[in-house]
C-alpha cells in the first residue's frame, strides 16, 4: 500500500549548501522531518551545483520519511548566466543591467518548459521574456 | 505591513509576499540577490513566497529596495496588482524538536541498538547500545550512510590496541562506536563548533568522556596515523581529503568512506594512491555507498 503523504514542501535553496537554518529548518521541522538527513542527501545530489539556486519539492509521508525531487535552476538564474551578470536590476524599468539574445531566450524556454505554466513553446518564450524584463535584462533580436 | 524593529537583529527575518505567478521567478532571484538564504513557495491563485533573511543583513538596507522593486514589477506587469508584503521575526529555535517525536530505538546493525537520549533502555538488549541526542548535528544511525559505517566498523573490529580518527564527527556516533568497540585512542574532528558541542554531549551520555578526544584541528595539521579512519562526508569533502588519506592510516589500517552516492564510488576509487588499492569492499544501501579499503604494508 502506498504511504500516506502528509505534505509537499517546495523550496528554493542553494545547491550543496543546505543546512538546518531557515528556510529548511522551519519548513521541514514543522512536519517532523529529520532535517540533517535531508541536508546530507540534498547536498550530495547537488554537489556539482554548489551555490546555484535549485528548486526542490519534498514529499513527506506519515511516518516522517521523505523523498525529494530537484529541478533545473529557475529561468532567472539561467538568464543571469546567459547575460553574464552577477545580479539582476533592482529598478528594472529604469536601469538595464544586461542583454540576452532571442536565441538564448528560446533555449531557456525549452529547458524550463516543463516547469512553466505555458501551453506551447511560444507561451514559454513570452514568460521568459517577461522574467528578463523584470530583471533589467534586454532581449535583442540577434 | 507588520511593524518590525530596524535595530540590529539576532533573529532571522521572514518576508512573505503574495505575488502574481508571472512575477514570481524574477522576485525570487531579486530576494536571493539581497542575501536571502532560501525561499518557500506555496501555489494558489497568487503565489506566496516566504524568503528568509539572516541576522547579518540589516533590514533597513533592504526594506526600501524591496518596495522599489515591487513598484517596478507592478509597472512591468500591471496585472500583478499590489503585492501583500509582510515582515516577521523568526525566533531561532531547535527545528529538530518535532522530528525527535519520531525518533525511536533502532537496531541499526546486528550488534548495535541506537536509542534516543530521552528514552529508557529497553529490557533484554543484546549487543551494544548507543544513546543519541541528535540536535542539529548529523548522525542518528537512521541514515544509510551512518548505518553502513557502523556495520563496516563492526565487521572490521580490529584486534589488539587500535586507534581511530573520525573525520566530520557530527553527532559523534562513529567515534562513540569506536570507543565501545575497544579503540584505545579515538580522535574526532569537525570544523563546526556546534557539532562538536553535540558530540561532546553524546559522548557524555554514553559514558565515554575522557576516552574520545574532540578537536577542530584541520585535517592538514594532523600528523598521527590511525588504525581506522572513518569519514561520513560528501563527495566534495572526500575529494579534499584524498591527498591526506594514506598518511593518516597506519600500514594494514582501514579507511571507511561514506556519504557517497553509488555513482560517485568509481571516481574515489580511481583517486586512491597506490598503497590504497588493496582489499576493497563496498557496502550499498538505497542510493548510497560506503567504501572500505585496507592500506597495504606490514602490520597486524
Amino acid at each position: 500500500m502506498a504511504k500516506k503523504v502528509i505534505a509537499n514542501v517546495k523550496l528554493q535553496v542553494k545547491g550543496g549548501q543546505a543546512n538546518p537554518s531557515p528556510p529548511i529548518g522551519p519548513a521541514l521541522g514543522q512536519h517532523g522531518v529529520n532535517i540533517s538527513e535531508f541536508c546530507k542527501a540534498f547536498n550530495a545530489k547537488t554537489q556539482d551545483q554548489v551555490g546555484t539556486i535549485i528548486p526542490v519539492v519534498i514529499t513527506i509521508y506519515a511516518d516522517r520519511s521523505f523523498t525529494f525531487v530537484t529541478k533545473t535552476p529557475p529561468a532567472s538564474v539561467l538568464l543571469k548566466q546567459a547575460a553574464k551578470i552577477a545580479k539582476g536590476s533592482g529598478e528594472p524599468n529604469r536601469e538595464k543591467v544586461g542583454t540576452v539574445t532571442r536565441k538564448q531566450v528560446e533555449e531557456i524556454a525549452k529547458v524550463k518548459f516543463e516547469d512553466l505554466n505555458a501551453y506551447d513553446i511560444q507561451g514559454a518564450i513570452k514568460i521568459i521574456e517577461g522574467t528578463a524584463r523584470s530583471m533589467g535584462i534586454t532581449v535583442k533580436e540577434s | 505591513m507588520a511593524n518590525v524593529s530596524s535595530s540590529k537583529r539576532s533573529s532571522w527575518m521572514e518576508i512573505s509576499i503574495n505575488i502574481h505567478p508571472v512575477a514570481q521567478d524574477a522576485l525570487s532571484i531579486f530576494l536571493f540577490d539581497l542575501g536571502c538564504t532560501g525561499i518557500v513557495t506555496s501555489e494558489g491563485e497568487q503565489h506566496l513566497l516566504r524568503a528568509y533573511i539572516p541576522p547579518s543583513i540589516a533590514l533597513d538596507a533592504i526594506r526600501n529596495k524591496i518596495h522599489t522593486y515591487l513598484n517596478h514589477l507592478r509597472e512591468i506587469f500591471p496585472e500583478t496588482g499590489a503585492p501583500d508584503l509582510q515582515f516577521k521575526v523568526i525566533q531561532t529555535q531547535d527545528w529538530t524538536r518535532e522530528w525527535k517525536k519520531f525518533f525511536r530505538p533502532d537496531q541499526v546493525t546486528p550488534d548495535l541498538l541506537i536509542i534516543p537520549a530521552w528514552e529508557p533502555e529497553p529490557p533484554a538488549v543484546k549487543g551494544h547500545v548507543i544513546r543519541i541526542d541528535p540536535g542539529p548535528a548529523f548522525g542518528t544511525g537512521q541514515h544509510p550512510t551512518t548505518r553502513m559505517c557502523l556495520e563496516a566498523m563492526e565487521n572490521l573490529r580490529p584486534s589488539g590496541a587500535w586507534s581511530m580518527l573520525d573525520v566530520g564527527t557530527g553527532s559523534g556516533i562513529l567515534a562513540i562506536y569506536g570507543g565501545i568497540l575497544g579503540a584505545s585512542r579515538v580522535l574526532a574532528i569537525d570544523i563546526d563548533p556546534d557539532a562538536l558541542g553535540w558530540a561532546e554531549h553524546n559522548i557524555s551520555l554514553n559514558g565515554l568522556l575522557g576516552a574520545i578526544e574532540l578537536s577542530r584541528s584541520p585535517i592538514e595539521t594532523i600528523e598521527e596515523a590511525f588504525t581506522l579512519l572513518a569519514a561520513n562526508l560528501s563527495l566534495r569533502e572526500i575529494r579534499r581529503l584524498m591527498p591526506h588519506l594514506s598518511r593518516l592510516v597506519e600500514p594494514r589500517g582501514w579507511l571507511v568512506l561514506s556519504g557517497l552516492l553509488k555513482e560517485q564510488v568509481e571516481e574515489i576509487r580511481r583517486g586512491f594512491s597506490a598503497d590504497l588499492t588493496g582489499q576493497i569492499r563496498t557496502y550499498y544501501q538505497k542510493e548510497w555507498a560506503c567504501l572500505v579499503v585496507r592500506k597495504q604494508g606490514k602490520g597486524n
